[in-house]
């Protein structure tokens, strides 16, 4: 049996879906011979520490209970440099602009020489390449699968189950709000900021959707496959992009009468052509999901098109795409 | 019936008005000459000899006519397509459509002699509010395709309207 010292930085939905994962799983981790022992968990407001592995139940009820699990005053990356452990379960909040708190968490656990798994993508999109290189350099493990299209399996496909085929492109819808409110636009003959009303109160879309409806957030996703995936060294910045925000419902419907609905798609293509813009995509094509959901089409030369579709978010859907990873790092041991 | 036919011809001047006399003759409507120096549908195919496409609207038994009597003068007919477009694809426009010049955007596409405009549809809820306009294009071939999509891609970023393109688009 291998034991796994974990921590997890950032216990919000996806923090707290990992718990509750690592909870429901214990036996199945077993099986694998691997056992995760949560030495450490922070929120914003610090942190619980317990050497011997925490009671993930206890950690959950008392977030729940108090809005905050800290004991101690201590912050992400104190944890990360102080506590001895073996993986960092990193789920901050995003920040694409700067990298943010989980930018600098990364960096300290590979050169303590902890590996990181992780959903949070604003680092991978400013820090692919040097994240990777540092992880390498120190024998750490890095592991993003969750970044993209949540539970939908998509990095670890083309790089392993995949290997050997040579990937011409990867298209796909890659945020669940933007889909959702095309969607609901068309079904309800409304407008684009009625139904961003909707998402808004339903807490599918954010009270500032900028982030989704402007492709932000999809030109993340498209940024980390094209570093991933393709092995190049892209940047937010060399996606050319366009959200949604003026489509409106009349295009829609000219749309459905050509036998077309319009999807938010991000594109990434082996020339190194980063994109994303709404498209016309056929009624029945393989890319025409509804809804939250995500999709993406690889374009490849052995074993054709292949398309994968999942859902894009959410905590438990989130955090197993997380725990898939944790098992490929410890089972290859 | 729509046919191109490209021919060669010796790169010299008079060569094109001899190769389009058997078609007035034969009374045949010529739709289009896309020459060497406008388009590239037109090449260069050796020493001295170019490649010209004449776009003809003719019953098939003129069609052969033509060809016989060209071939006469001396002008080899490298091909002869039955039908003129053979892509077609709608895309979308959303923004001021109709008040940056619907009809300017159009005769751009129709002037470039490789595709037409075939059918738009408009729809406008409100004064002020931003059209949505459907236009299907019918271009003569994949490449002339492609440099259509070029142009709309450049005449919506100058006349600042979304231009929405199908996924199977490269
Ligand atoms: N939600 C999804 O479905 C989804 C899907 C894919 C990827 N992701 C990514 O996964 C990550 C986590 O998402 P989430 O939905 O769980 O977000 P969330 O619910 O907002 O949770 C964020 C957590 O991080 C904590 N936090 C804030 N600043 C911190 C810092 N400097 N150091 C340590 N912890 C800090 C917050 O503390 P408090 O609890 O005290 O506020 C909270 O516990 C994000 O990067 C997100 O983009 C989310």
């Amino acid at each position: 049996m291998k034991t796994v010292k974990a921590s997890i930085i950032g216990f919000g939905s996806i923090g707290q879906g990992v718990a509750r994962v690592l909870l429901m799983k214990k036996e199945d981790l077993k099986k694998e011979g691997i056992e995760i022992k949560v030495v450490a968990i922070t929120d914003s407001k610090g942190a619980v520490i317990d050497e011997n592995g925490l009671d993930l139940e206890k950690c959950l009820a008392v977030k729940a209970e108090k809005g905050t699990i800290a004991e101690k005053a201590m912050t992400g990356i104190d944890v990360v440099n102080q506590v001895e452990h073996d993986l960092v379960i990193e789920v901050s909040p995003t920040d694409v602009i700067t990298g943010g708190a989980g930018l600098l968490n990364m960096q300290a656990a590979f050169e303590n020489g902890r590996s990181v798994v992780t959903s949070n993508k604003g680092p991978l999109t400013l820090k692919f390449k040097e994240l990777n290189e540092t992880a390498e350099k120190n024998g750490c493990a890095f592991r993003y699968e969750a970044t993209v299209g949540g539970a939908m399996p998509i990095i670890n496909l083309t790089k392993e189950v995949m290997a050997g085929n040579e990937i011409s492109s990867i298209k796909g819808i890659f945020n669940g709000t933007c889909n959702y409110i095309l969607t609901r636009m068309l079904e309800e003959k409304s407008t684009y900021s009625e139904i961003l009303t909707e998402a808004v109160d339903l807490g599918i879309a954010e009270t500032d959707p900028t982030y989704d409806v402007e492709g932000i957030d999809t030109a993340g996703k498209v940024v980390i496959l094209a570093n991933a995936v393709f092995g190049m060294n892209k940047t937010i910045n060399d996606v050319d992009r366009t959200g949604i925000t003026q489509i409106t419902y009349e295009a829609l419907e000219m749309s459905a009468k050509n036998g077309k609905t319009i999807k938010l798609i991000g594109e990434v293509r082996k020339d190194g052509t980063l994109t994303v813009s709404p498209r016309l995509v056929p009624i029945g094509h393989p890319l025409s999901v509804s809804g939250t959901l995500n999709v993406a089409s690889i374009q490849t030369d052995l074993a054709g098109e292949i398309t994968v579709t999942g859902k894009g978010a959410g905590s438990i859907e989130t955090a197993s795409a997380i725990l898939s990873d944790i098992i490929s790092i410890y089972k290859q041991d | 019936m729509k046919v191109t036919m490209d021919i060669e011809l010796r790169d010299e001047p008079g060569q094109l008005i001899l190769a389009l006399e058997p078609v007035s003759r034969n009374k045949a409507n010529l739709i289009s000459v896309f020459h060497y120096h406008k388009t590239n549908n037109a090449t260069k195919t050796g020493s001295g000899k170019v490649q010209v496409q004449l776009v003809l609207d003719a019953k098939s038994p003129v069609i052969a006519k033509i060809k016989d009597d060209m071939e006469k003068t001396g002008i080899r007919v490298l091909r002869i397509g039955e039908e003129k477009y053979r892509e077609t694809i709608t895309v979308i426009m959303i923004g001021h459509v109709v008040n940056t010049d619907i009809r300017d955007t159009i005769s751009r596409i129709d002037e470039t002699g490789i595709a037409e405009v075939t059918d738009m549809s408009l729809s406008m809820p409100e004064i002020d509010e931003p059209t949505s306009a459907a236009i299907t294009i019918n271009a003569v071939g994949k490449d002339e395709l492609k440099k259509v999509v070029a142009l709309l891609k450049e005449i919506t970023k100058e006349k600042d309207l979304l231009l929405v393109l199908p996924i199977e688009l490269e």
